[in-house]
This record gives C-alpha cells, structure tokens and sequence, in this order.
C-alpha cells in the first residue's frame, strides 16, 4: 500500500482508538469492527505502536492492541 | 521515375569513386543481383564480377554475411592472391547490399598466380590473357581503399535511406491514434512503452527510461534490447553525458557517430555500443520528470521518420505519465478530505476538549511522519497545557511558554496570523498552525519534521484545515459546557425571583418570551440570543452580587453591565452623550422598558437617545404586529386562541395579575389554569403538591366566587374582554 493510503487508514484506526479509548482490540477484531482487511491493517497497526500511539500486548496473531494516550503537562 | 532518379544517383557515386580510387566498382543486392552497371570494368574484373560472379558469391557469401567484422568492409581472396574488398551496406540495421570493388594484386605474387591458373583453374587462357592487361596494386592501396569504401557504404546507406524516406510515405497515424484514444482507458506500463518505441524503426536496436529522483539525479528503471539490461540501475546527473544533456537543457537530443565520444562509455562499459544515439524529456507541468532513450548499434544513424515517430510516442508516453500522475494526486487528496470530513465529524461531536487535543495530536503525527507534536492550549489566563507525542517533559514545559509568550501573551495576533509559521526550539524546527475563534489563538498545533524540506503545500493546507476544525471544535466545546453551567445558574436565579419578587418574575418571563420571538422573527441563532436571554432571565439582581456568583459568565455580565448603564442613561437622558451600547442591551433594555411602561407601544414612538434607530424601528414593528395578533387573539376562540399563540396572552396575564383578591400563588396557579393546565401539570410547573394545587383552586374559586375552573376561565376571559372596550 502507498502512503497515500495508509496515512488516511492510520486515521481511521487512531480515531476508533479514541473515540473508545477503553478497547482493547486484536488484529482480527480491529479488522472486522472497521470492515478492513488484516493484512492492510497489520501494517497499520505496526506504525500505530511505532509511533506510540496504540500499545501493543503480546505478540502474533493474539497481539492486544489498546489506545496510549498522549502525555500532558500544565504550565502556569 | 523516382526510382530511375536515384539509381542514376548511385550510378554516378559509383562511377565517381571508381574513377578516384582507379578501381572496378559495382553494388549488388545482398542476394548477389546487379543494382548497378559496374564501373571502370577490366578483363580481370569482368571474368570476376561478371562472367564468373555466381560462384564467387556462393563462395563468399557466408565470409561476408557473417556480422564478425561489423559494418566495416572486409578483403577477400576471389582467387588465390587476387584480391576484392566488399562493404556492406546496412540499412536499420540488415546488410541490404554489398559494394565491390577490384582487383588488387601484389606484384611480386604475379608469377605464382600466374602459375596457380596454368594449373589450378579449368578455362585458364582466358584468365592469363586478362590477368595481363591487369596492373597490380601499389603499397598501402589496400588499405586506403577499405576506408574509401566504407565512406562510400555511408553514403550509399544514407541515400538509400532518403529515398526509403521519400518512399515509405508519411508514418502511419493509425498506431499512434489507437494508443492515444486508449490511454485514458488503459495505463501501459513503461516497458510496452519502449516496445512501441523499439518497433517505430528497425534501425532501434535498445532503447530505455530513467526517472528523475528526489534528489535530482536518474536512474535508468526500465531497459528493452539487446544487452540493454546491464544499464539497468545505472545512475547519472543533470548534465552528465548524453542522457544528462536534455536533462540539463529540456530539449530533444540525437547524436550520431558516437563511436568515440568519450560520453559512449556510460553504454560501452555497460555492453551497449551505439553508433546513433536519441534522448527525450518526458515533461509534467513543465517539470521533467524522466528520460526516454534509445539508439542503434548496427545503423550509423536513426531515420528521421523514426525519430519522428519515437518524439511522438514520447509526447504520448509522457501524456499517460501527467494523466495517471493527476489522477492518483486526486484520489490520494479526495481519500484525505474523506479523512478530513471524518475527523471534522467526530471533533465537533465531541464535548471534551481533552479528546479534541488528542485527535489534533494524533492525526498530525501520522501526516507528517514527524518526531513530535503537540498541542499548546490556553486554560485560562495564567495557565497553559501541552499535550503531546514525542517529547520529554522539560522540552514540553519549555516550548509551551514560549508558545504561551509568542500567541497568548501578546496581542499582535489576531484572525490574520492564520498561516503555518516555523520555530526554532532547541535542535528542532517547529511547524505551527494556530486555532483561532472570534478572532483570537485558542491554542497552537505543532509538528516537527523529520526534515524541513519535507513540509509541502498539501501537508501544510490539511494541517491548517485541521487547526481551523479543531478550533471551531474547541470553541463548540467549551460554549456548551459554559452554556450548561450558565443556563443552570440563570434559570435557578429566575426560578427563585418567582418566591421573593412575582413582578420582577412576570416582567423578566415577558421580556423573555418577547425577546426569543423577536430571535426567532430575525432569524438569530438560538446560541446567539442564549446569553441576552440569560441575560433577562436575571436582569432583576444586583449585579455584584452577580460577578461573584457566576463569574465565568463574561457574556451575561457584560450584557447586564450595559443594559444597567443604558437603563440609567434613560433617566439621566440629557447629561450623558451618545454613548454606544451593544446590540443585546438595547435590545433587553427596549423591551424592559416596554413591559414596565404597561406595554404601551406610544412610549417608544419617538427615537430614543443612545439606540440604534434600525433596531429601534425592527423591535417597534415586531411589537407592533404582537399588539395586533394580541387583539386577534383576545376576542377569538379559545381554540383559536390556544393554535395561535400556544400560550397565555398578556393581556389575559395581566387581568389575573390585576385581580387585588388573589395572592400571587393563586394568580400563578390561575394564569396555569386558563392555560389549560391539569392539576398534576400544575404541581409540576410551580414543585408542590396536587394537594396544594386543589387547595389553591377551592381558595381560587372562591374568591371569584365561581364553582368550577371552567367558569374560571370564561371570568377571565370576560374581564379582558370588557377591558379592551373601555
């Protein structure tokens, strides 16, 4: 897959991510909640981690992937 | 007679040349036929290439057609030491004729010769009477003739070519329409592309495209030929050699005789060794973006039909390129604005500002490819937040206040500064895209990218895009939670006026229903007119007491600010200039005053100081036409009047308020009543008991001396009526 569409379907993915920052979801699970494919999602799934967005619990196929929130500080 | 034409122009050349070189000149076909009458013909060379020509093609027919030796001209032995030279001629590459020339004979061999044919060679008196008259050849001749020769094959090979030029007609356009209606239907891929290049000339023995890279050099990608694979990869600048020339100028290239310009190495070192050489810029948007290449190895040179064919295609190749190119740059950004509307949707149905900032973080990270972002929000006016991915807590805190100092502090930056402006912080470089509403930063979106260069205009527009959403989303937010926590605060207050001051409660639900009509009647967004609404709802307490109470509800106060100064000003109308009001106050203050003038439209005909004339005038009709419908309603049906107006009418109110006998509990539950109201409703809308309400309605009844509601009703009714005919 190009950039192109990836970017877009990392989007997607983060987004389902945050609007249900409690899931805890599996490759096959994400798949079927988003109507996609696993192997387009594996690799998306991939960056997600990389880009500590999403965590990643275990590893292969029963992988649990599950939203990494974003660190916040505050300044006065 | 085009034919004749160029035959005698052969003729001619070979007639010339036979005279130069003081030789007997002929050209066969390559199956031996005469294509010309030979030149300067000798005893000798007449049994040669005449009577006895039929055998000494056979016999040398696999010598000279054999490629070992290339195009150049080749000396052979006709019989032992008499010696011919033959030159090929090739034409796109196939040998089509052969040009001989005769004979060359050592001196010092003429007695063995002589000898071999006594001997060796069946009619041997005709050979030894022409070898007689034959003079032999002098030193360093033989090899002056083989470059002659080869010169004259040149020649040959390009008149002949002219003439096929002339004779093979315009170029066919039926290829070249048939691939340009189906370029939109059908992408072929580059290597069919340097097929129908290779097919335009047989004279193309390879040909190829390099694209151009990031960073600005090409690679060959694609080859087609034979040996042409080892360019495969081959890599060269703008400018460099041959195929770096019309990189460099954008203009077409051809060269020929390229044997040994130094520049043929890049191919001869490779195993591709052209004689003629062409190179075309493929172009998108005036931008080249690739290299199309080809040439012969076999031909001296490349037709000009061909090339008239290969610029063609190349146009055609380079037309697919942009459209294919085009349409993957639309559905690439049409799949982003989908994302776009998709991210659009959920922040702005979101409530919590944290998860706002969190899509703002996310989404920006992935577009970028970046090491970090981050969102710097304003909390309030001493405080800000910064929430981010990939950076550690000290960078955070130091970039965020400056961040705070740069947007928040100042007030240089307004609704202009909507662009996308770099930073440098620390060893990064920052990309900040900052969300305005009502004109001010509410926070900054940043990113960093792994390299600078890499921001472009289409990262930059979807991140702005996504900064103006996430503003507005923000904005969205943050007024409903504030509308929540106002609406609350102003419908207690008002709820608790009802118990300590019934007046100051009817007025404000007047001025209320009057001013969420007039909204309605101009068309006014219900959040526009929600703080001029709460506004009214609390107009009657002291308004210090207020700024401690509800603080955070700038609006509300202002608006009540306002209206308490133009409430004053009407007093002290003289004294006080023409001082400007908002829009709200003059609005709350206009109808305040018409409701405690006892709704006497008279008081407000004449031009007021210190409002707006329009909208004195839009909120003097809109009362007007109420006062009319008011009437309407009045002497109607019950029916009617309930359809038209979904609510008591004022005038009805008021004689309920007027009447000295009930007590403000059982004016309200009375006002319920007319409104058709049922026990339970009743003790719903004022929080008591059904208990209480039949209590209020027996003690109601009474003291109207009627004995149900209905009769109520009607007594209500009837003294409205006589009071509109007094």
């Amino acid at each position: 897959m190009s950039d192109s569409y990836i970017v877009p379907l990392q989007m997607e993915c983060t987004l389902f991510f945050q609007m249900n920052p409690h899931a805890y979801e599996t490759l096959d699970g994400l798949a079927l909640r988003l109507g996609r494919t696993p192997e387009h999602l594996d690799q998306v799934l991939q960056k997600l981690v990389t880009l500590s967005i999403l965590k990643r619990m275990g590893e292969g196929e029963r992988a649990i992937y599950s939203y990494n929130q974003p660190d916040m500080i505050h300044v006065s | 007679m085009e034919k004749v034409r160029e035959q005698n122009k052969l003729q001619d050349l070979q007639d010339a040349y036979a005279a130069w070189m003081n030789r007997t000149i002929w050209i066969s076909d390559r199956e031996g036929k005469a294509l010309t009458k030979p030149s300067a013909l000798t005893p000798l060379t007449t049994l040669l290439f005449v009577h006895d020509f039929s055998s000494l093609f056979e016999r040398t027919r696999p010598l000279i057609t054999a490629r070992h030796h290339g195009n150049q001209p080749i000396v052979f032995d006709a019989q032992p030491g008499i010696k011919v030279i033959v030159a090929p001629v090739v034409i796109e590459g196939e040998t089509q004729a052969f040009i001989w020339s005769g004979v060359y004979m050592e001196a010092h061999a003429r007695e063995m010769i002589t000898e071999y044919i006594r001997t060796q060679v069946a009619d041997s008196a005709h050979w030894l009477e022409a070898l007689g008259e034959q003079s032999p050849h002098q030193d360093g001749e033989t090899q002056q003739d083989l470059q002659r020769m080869e010169q004259l094959a040149g020649i040959v090979e390009t008149l002949v070519q002219e003439h096929q030029q002339k004779e093979g007609q315009q170029p066919s356009m039926q290829p070249f329409m048939e691939l340009s209606s189906t370029i939109v239907k059908q992408e072929r891929s580059t290597a069919e592309w340097l097929e129908q290049i290779e097919l335009a000339g047989r004279e193309l023995q390879f040909a190829g495209f390099a694209s151009k890279e990031d960073d600005g050099s090409f690679v060959i990608r694609s080859v087609r030929g034979e040996n042409a694979d080892r360019l495969l990869d081959a890599c060269f600048t703008i400018g460099e050699g041959f195929l770096g020339l019309p990189a460099l100028t954008g203009e077409n290239g051809y060269w020929e005789q390229i044997g040994r310009d130094p520049r043929v190495l890049f191919f001869t070192q490779r195993g591709v060794h052209p004689h003629a050489l062409f190179c075309l810029p493929i172009l998108r948007e005036n931008t080249i973006i690739g290299l199309l290449f080809g040439g012969a190895v076999t031909s001296r040179s490349i037709r000009r039909d061909t090339m008239e064919k290969v610029t063609l295609l190349a146009s055609l190749f380079g037309l697919q390129l942009s459209y294919y190119s085009m349409q993957k740059s639309m559905e690439s950004q049409l799949l982003y604005l989908d994302t776009l509307l998709l991210i659009t949707r959920t922040m702005t149905s979101l409530r919590d500002v944290n998860r706002i900032l969190y899509i703002l973080v996310d989404m920006s990270l992935h577009l970028v490819k970046g090491t970090s972002s981050c969102v710097v929000v304003k909390t309030d006016e001493a405080q800000i937040q910064v929430i981010s991915r990939g950076m550690d807590k000290a960078h955070a805190d130091s970039y965020g206040k400056e961040i705070a100092e740069h947007y928040f502090l100042t007030e240089k930056h307004g609704s202009s500064n909507d662009t996308v402006s770099y930073r440098k912080h620390g060893d990064k470089t920052y990309a900040e895209y900052p969300l305005i509403s009502n004109g001010h930063v509410q926070a900054v979106l940043s990113v960093t990218y792994p390299h600078l260069n890499e921001a472009t205009a289409e990262h930059d527009s979807f991140l702005m895009s996504l900064a103006s959403v996430g503003g507005a989303a923000l904005q969205l937010a943050r007024e409903t939670a504030e509308h929540t926590v106002s609406s609350r605060y102003a419908e207690h207050l008002h709820r608790s006026l009802r118990q300590w001051d019934p007046d100051s409660y009817a007025s404000a639900s007047e001025v209320k229903e009057l001013l969420e009509a007039f909204g309605k009647g101009q068309d006014k967004p219900a959040a526009e007119m929600r703080p001029l609404v709460q506004a009214c709802l609390i107009a009657a307490f002291d308004l210090d007491i207020l700024r401690e109470t509800i603080p955070e509800q700038t609006k509300v106060l202002s608006i009540l600010s306002e209206y308490r100064a133009l409430q004053e000003r009407n007093r002290l109308r003289d004294s006080l200039g023409n001082v400007s009001y908002s829009y709200e106050a003059q609005l709350l203050s206009f109808f305040y005053d018409y409701v405690k003038n006892g709704k006497k439209l008279t008081s407000l005909h004449e031009p007021i100081k210190g409002y707006d004339p329009v909208l004195c005038q839009q909120a003097y009709a809109f009362l007007q036409s109420r006062e009319v419908m008011d009437r309407t309603v009045t002497l109607g049906s019950s029916a009617d009047t309930a359809e038209a107006e979904g609510d008591l009418t004022a005038p009805l109110r008021q004689r309920i308020v007027d009447m000295p006998l009930l007590s403000g509990r059982e004016k309200e539950v009375l006002v319920l009543v007319v409104q058709g109201a049922t026990n339970r409703e009743i003790a719903e809308n004022l929080y008591i008991s059904e208990h209480t309400v039949k209590n209020h309605l027996t003690n109601i009844f009474h003291k109207m001396q009627v004995t149900d509601r209905t009769q109520a009703i009607a007594y209500v009714y009837q003294k409205a009526l006589d009071a509109k005919e007094s």
